[in-house]
């Protein structure tokens, strides 16, 4: 980890004085032990900031997007979801990749902190790497794991822990790519009859307050005008109810079909602890089922799913 | 499932390409044949036109069914617009039932202008099937402007 964020720093130091870059985007360590969000740093005096750890989740696609008005160019540490985020911008043309240079990560995988205080307790907790795991010390006292027991789920399943389409790449070692079945918690829930499976998202549904977080975090969601910030015509009434929030994620889920490259940060950044990527994951699969293998966010010049058609496609519409 | 009252018709919206369904559905009536009243056609200008979220709105607003109905794959006036449909609709039918709405009350059919008994039979066995079903309560409501 230390041996990581040294040579970020000085990395980013090097290439901002060469000139590869004007400014570069990380992650910096927050006022929690849990948290490193993402930060810019303006000048070779500010790397000092950047930090590597296990808490480097947020993915940076979104904030890059954002940058795409400032001058120059923009340098990237990138995880293997942070560069898929990135394709998939530079697909849709919302990033022009001559402005931006990616430095990869190889990624071990992120924790999920609720995990580390199930096992030591909610509060002060410090997580210190040990030869073949880590060492948690919490309230309740010490634990040694390993970091797939405390990793985030959607870690455990990542297929590109390497980052794919960097300018460069630092050295360090990614995870054991996952390789098999991605969609395990969608077929149970598909196996439920129809009133079941309507009782179970009404139950998660119910609670979303539309803050639009998950829209705002993801890197499939780039529209700059978006259709629930539209009055005229009005797609969506404003009353946070069941039926609204149902029509705002059918849609929203029909509108990242084939887009989506199962990053998590919707249910990351989910107030609400909704399951959002067991919908993501289910249009993900069909996509899949239907139309032949695909995952997005490896090449920027993909064809996407919705965006062709195949004339010999399943036709059960007779 | 809710016993239904046997007088009970459903609402079905239809959403009919002008170039096929919609030909189709006219030559039904000029040929005088019946089929339940069940349904009220939405004329569009190609399937290619309905977006996922006319579908949801309708269901939203009280449809208990609703129909995409468009021009044989191959046929289609602007000669794709139906293949785009296809795969958006084959996903959205898929969706919906993973939220837990049934299947029979969201149907994509092709109906040729020169199939007006087509027309009347899809028609027909949709509204037989959503009777089963009893009225639509799933995404029902939510916005004050129509209650
Ligand atoms: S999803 Fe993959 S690349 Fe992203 S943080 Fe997890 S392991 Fe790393
Ligand atoms: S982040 Fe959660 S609460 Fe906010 S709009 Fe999305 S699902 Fe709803
Ligand atoms: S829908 Fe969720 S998992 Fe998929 S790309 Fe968007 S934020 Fe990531
Ligand atoms: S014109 Fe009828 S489906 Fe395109």
């Amino acid at each position: 980890m230390q041996r990581m964020t040294d040579n970020m720093r000085k990395r980013a130091g090097e290439l901002m004085a060469e000139g590869k870059a004007d400014r570069f985007l990380g992650w910096e360590k927050g006022s929690f032990w849990w948290q490193s969000p993402p930060v810019e740093i303006k000048e070779a005096s500010q790397t000092e900031r950047l930090i590597w750890d296990l808490f480097c989740t947020a993915n940076l696609a979104k904030y890059l997007q954002q940058m795409q008005s400032l001058e120059g160019k923009t340098g990237v540490f990138v995880k293997g979801c942070d560069a898929r985020g990135i394709n998939r911008l530079v697909r849709d043309g919302a990033i022009d990749r001559d402005k931006v240079y990616l430095v990869g990560i190889p990624c071990p995988g992120m924790i999920d902190p609720d995990k580390v205080r199930e096992l030591v307790g909610d509060g002060q907790v410090t997580i210190a790497p040990l030869e073949d795991g880590l060492s948690l010390q919490g309230p309740l006292g010490e634990r040694k794991v390993t970091l797939d027991e405390v990793a985030l789920d959607k870690c455990l399943l990542c297929r590109h822990p390497e980052p794919l389409g960097c300018d460069e790449v630092l050295e360090g070692k990614a995870r054991e790519p996952f390789t098999g079945d991605i969609y395990e918690e969608v077929r149970e829930l598909e196996e439920l009859g129809s009133d079941e499976r309507y009782d179970y998202w009404a139950e998660e549904l119910s609670r979303c307050i539309r803050c639009y977080a998950c829209r705002n975090v993801c890197p499939a969601c780039n529209c700059v005008k978006c259709v629930f910030d539209m009055d005229q015509p009005n797609w969506l009434d404003g009353a946070t109810n069941l039926a609204n929030n149902q029509v705002y994620q059918l849609i929203r889920f029909m509108h990242v079909a084939g887009r989506c490259i199962d990053c998590g940060e919707c249910e990351r950044a989910c107030p609400m602890g909704i399951p959002l990527r067991k919908l993501a994951a289910k249009v993900d699969k069909d996509v899949n089922e239907l139309f032949g293998p695909f995952e997005a966010g490896l090449d920027p010049e993909e064809k996407l799913p919705l965006g062709t058609f195949d004339p010999n496609d399943p036709d059960s519409f007779e | 499932m809710s016993s239904v009252d046997a007088d009970w018709k459903p609402l079905i919206v239809g959403f009919c390409c002008n170039w096929c369904s919609y030909a189709g559905a006219d030559l039904a009536g000029i040929g005088r044949m019946s089929y339940p009243a069940t349904i009220r056609i939405i004329r569009v200008p190609c399937s290619g036109r309905v977006n996922p979220h006319f579908v949801i709105r309708a269901f939203q607003k009280g449809a208990d069914g609703v129909l995409v109905a468009g021009c044989h794959p191959g046929d289609c006036h602007y000669s794709t617009g139906n293949f785009y449909t296809r795969r958006r609709y084959l996903l959205m039918q898929r969706l919906l039932e993973y939220m837990g709405i049934e299947p029979a009350r969201f149907q994509v059919r092709w109906i040729s202008a020169a199939e007006g008994a087509k027309f009347a039979q899809v028609v027909t066995q949709m509204t037989e099937e959503i009777q089963a079903l009893g009225p639509n309560k799933k995404l029902r409501g939510g916005c004050t402007c129509n209650e």
